[in-house]
């Protein structure tokens, strides 16, 4: 099946660990402490020097306040999360090497069709662990790690570890800290320097437990001259309870390289979703942040980018729909600290049926980032008489010749265009469907064609019973 | 009401990351150690310039001659210590009419004081805040200046600082139904100024159209906080501000909130701030709350930079000394984000001019 017609239901209330008669080899959950996160340590077979970050990272936790601008999150008890489940399967770097269910399952998401379509590699994980994880050959002869998280840790320690959480440090929040204490699963990507990954390579994030906290931790390492676009897809079943997602993602983008990575999150709609993303750009190098926000009840994401050589840039997109009872807020964070190096935001939400859609974002020009160049554009499409759209841009200057310009719209469906569609002929809701789609075409236009697809239907799906398409 | 100094200096939601835009610190000395007025003044020199002749001066000495009005409990340390220490405060009413207040500023210590302002007709009301040189002392004022149905009224604020003082300026300003507000605000220097426009636009159909110009000068720190919140339908905002900071520091921060019925509404607030040396400093956070649908139009900009230089090569190129090239531009500039003058509102004219002389005058 393919994963469009897949995507048409929207449907994944048969993937849990019980449904496809799988039981988690380990399970921990209850109150945040020392030997909880010992005991995650020991399960995972952890060098001390990653123990000890996760102490490190629990005592920040425990001592850092909880953000107080936070709406929404008064359902998220961390004490009733499962913290770490580890399913009972082999990690397989075939589909066949499976259990049937659990391919079966990804199969229904459409993952194999599209790893031998458009991928040169995909991590496929399942609750805490990856289970299934593969990527040409001729891409590890020339020197490409991509690994599971903790096998990484385990084989290359030296290597890991000058990047773990080192341009987003645990103490930077509370949740960054929390994740750092409980981070389990994830990849690590390294593309040695001048390799260029034509195409691109996808993890995917699948909750499959209501009540469980998923933390994945993902590095992306571009050395100096290389190329490579990372994809990262998300998917849950709708549950009873809500679960939690709390992930990171570091790019590290050395002298000239060229990072593109893109996130489609279709998250259930009682999923609560934090993400923590956070690019250190090198001279001359460029970093493009595409993020697809369809799904989850509450999410929080700011995609965010550290310019610290000369001429580094960064490109961050946004689509964010807020339909329903949702509080989606999203946004972008661009930190200017070298000369001439520039950055660019086009943030698009749509709020629909009640739905909150709010960009917050920053631009931070440093002294000594001469010439530096930023430019962020943010528009909302609201719906209906419920709905809402909040921006909160904010621009911080330090040096005169730098140019940051920043503009923001908010407005309905224009009636006069819906007008001259239909005196063309159209029906209102092909007049409708077209409007909506040419509002974010200029993000769509960022993906690879077989993801746009994708995304251009799951837009269409969300609005058609709302009355955006009606 | 709790003890001021209990208080936060802002409201934690006003910034995620606690960033204190405004400097805090200078209205501290004078609310934890600070003592009232007793000497005050105003710069004669710039105020004979003007050409204009006060119809209320507002001293340390004036008495409350009004009862104090305000939408909100003060929940802000600052706000709080201005309204637990007002010792000035008068009345002012417009029909038709046209008055000019002058402040005068404390040489030394403190000095609080409140205006209550209803307007009706056509009616203009100039409040002028001259600091004399050498003055050290904070003046905080609070308008609360209500304008009936039908009404339209231009009102002036110019505060003119000298180095070693500051100023805190607080606006509740509410517009009834078909009245049309237009704002002229012209800031410059201080070691602390902040000034707080609030606006309601609670009549169908009111309108407010609000250009702020700042000279950010050395040594300076100035905070314009531009808040409109519009609830009626087909209400109209414009809010435009130029910040140009030589090497002083210029924060704007600005919300439109639109409400659920203010149906055909529009919205814009832009801000415009220019840092003209490597010691200038410029922040903006313009913010947009669309509640619902029903806005017809909301938007917002914002741009930090410099004049750029092509324009200062073309004017060069015709003749234009560097600096007669720069006060060209910042005059154009000036005269965008005050959306043109109208005939009535000339005292707005040479107080720009003597903003971008100063502006000038550091430059050289």
């Amino acid at each position: 099946m393919s994963k469009l017609s897949l995507l048409e239901g929207l449907t994944l209330d048969q993937v849990s660990l019980d449904s496809v008669g799988l039981r988690a080899r380990v399970t921990l959950s209850g109150r945040i402490s020392r030997s909880l996160v010992e005991e995650l340590s020991r399960a995972k077979k952890e060098p001390e020097w990653m123990l000890r970050l996760r102490l490190r990272s629990l005592e920040l936790f425990e001592k850092l306040p909880m953000p107080n601008w936070l709406v929404g999150i008064e359902e998220l008890n961390l004490e009733e999360l499962a913290h770490y489940i580890q399913p009972d399967v082999q990690r397989a770097s075939s589909w066949e090497e499976l259990p049937e269910e659990i391919r079966r399952a990804y199969e229904r998401l459409g993952l194999p069709e599209i790893e031998r379509k458009a991928l040169l590699g995909l991590a496929a994980q399942l609750e805490s662990e990856n289970v299934y994880l593969a990527f040409r050959k001729f891409l590890e002869e020339r020197g490409v790690i991509l690994m599971d998280m903790s096998e990484a840790v385990a084989r290359y320690p030296d290597l890991v570890r000058r990047y773990f959480m080192r341009v987003f440090p645990p103490s930077d929040h509370k949740f960054a800290a929390l994740h750092g204490a409980l981070w389990s699963g994830g990849v690590f990507l390294y593309v040695p320097p001048g390799v260029r990954v034509e195409a691109p390579i996808e993890a995917f994030f699948l909750i499959a437990s209501e009540l469980e906290s998923q933390m994945e931790h993902t590095i992306v390492v571009a050395g100096e001259g290389s190329y490579v676009h990372f994809i990262e897809g998300c998917s849950a079943p709708l549950f009873k309870r809500y679960s939690f997602h709390n992930g990171m993602v570091e790019i590290y983008a050395h002298r000239n390289s060229h990072v593109k990575f893109t996130t489609i999150q279709n998250w259930s709609r009682n999923i609560v979703n934090f993400n923590n993303k956070r690019a250190l750009v090198e001279e001359g190098a460029t970093v493009e942040w595409v993020e697809g926000s369809i799904g989850s009840k509450i999410s929080y994401v700011y995609p965010s980018a550290i310019l610290r050589g000369e001429g580094a840039r960064v490109s961050i997109a946004n689509v964010t729909i807020a339909r329903g009872a949702t509080w989606k807020d999203s946004g972008a964070k661009v930190y200017h600290l070298a000369p001439n190096t520039a950055s660019e935001v086009v943030s698009k939400s749509i709020s629909a049926g009640g739905g909150v859609a709010v960009y917050r974002g920053l631009v931070r020009v440093a002294r000594g980032a001469r010439g530096s160049k930023a430019a962020v554009k943010c528009d909302s499409l609201i719906l209906d008489k419920a709905s809402k759209a909040l921006t909160y841009p904010r621009n911080e200057v330090e040096e005169e010749d730098a140019t940051v310009v920043h503009e923001a719209t908010t407005g309905r469906l224009s009636e006069e265009v819906l007008f001259y569609l239909r005196s063309r002929g159209l029906e209102e809701r092909e007049a409708r469907r077209l409007v909506v789609l040419g509002y974010v075409g200029d993000v769509l236009g960022r993906l690879p064609y077989e993801y746009r697809l994708v995304l251009s239907k799951v837009l269409e799906l969300e609005f058609e019973d709302i009355g955006g398409y009606a | 009401m709790k003890s001021y100094v209990e208080l936060p200096y802002q409201r934690v939601a006003d910034s995620p990351s606690v960033k204190y835009y405004t400097a805090w610190n200078v209205f501290d000395e004078y609310i934890l150690g600070g003592r009232p007025a007793r000497e005050a003044g105003f710069d004669r020199e710039l105020l004979s310039k003007l050409g204009v002749k006060p119809d209320y001066v507002v001293t340390p000495s004036t008495p409350v001659e009004a009862p104090v009005k305000w939408p909100r409990e003060p929940d802000r340390r600052l706000e709080a210590f201005h309204f637990s220490n007002i010792s000035s405060s008068i009345e002012v009413h417009l029909e038709d009419s046209d008055a000019v207040v002058l402040l005068e500023k404390p040489l030394e210590g403190f000095h609080a004081s409140h205006l209550n302002v209803t307007a009706s007709g056509d009616s203009s009301l100039a409040l002028l805040l001259l600091s004399p040189g050498g003055s050290r002392g904070l003046s905080t004022v609070s308008l609360h200046v209500d304008v009936a149905p039908g009404s339209r009224l231009r009102l002036t604020y110019a505060v003119f600082e000298a180095r070693g003082s500051s100023t805190a300026l607080m606006q509740a300003l509410s517009v009834g139904e078909g009245s049309a507000v237009s704002q002229r605000v012209l800031l410059s220097g201080g070691r602390a100024t902040l000034s707080e426009l609030l606006s309601s636009l609670t009549g169908a159909g009111s309108s407010l159209s609000e250009g702020v110009l700042v000279a950010g000068l050395e040594g300076s720190s100035t905070t314009v906080v531009t808040d409109a919140v519009s609830s009626a339908a087909r209400s109209t905002v414009r809010i435009s501000l130029l910040g140009i900071a030589t090497s002083g520091y210029i924060a704007h921060k600005g919300v439109v909130r639109v409400h659920r019925g203010a149906s055909g509404s529009r919205a814009s607030l832009s801000s415009r701030l220019v840092p003209l040396t490597q010691r200038a400093r410029v922040y903006s956070f313009p913010s947009l709350e669309i509640e619902s649908d029903d806005a017809e139009e909301a938007r917002h900009s914002a741009s930090n930079a410099p004049l750029e230089p092509e324009r200062i090569f073309y004017l060069r190129a015709r003749g234009f000394s560097h600096s007669e090239a720069l006060r060209a531009l910042l005059e154009a500039e000036a005269r965008r984000a005050l959306g043109g003058v109208d005939a009535r509102g000339e005292l707005v004219l040479p107080l720009a001019e003597h903003l971008l002389d100063a502006v000038t005058a550091e430059l050289q």
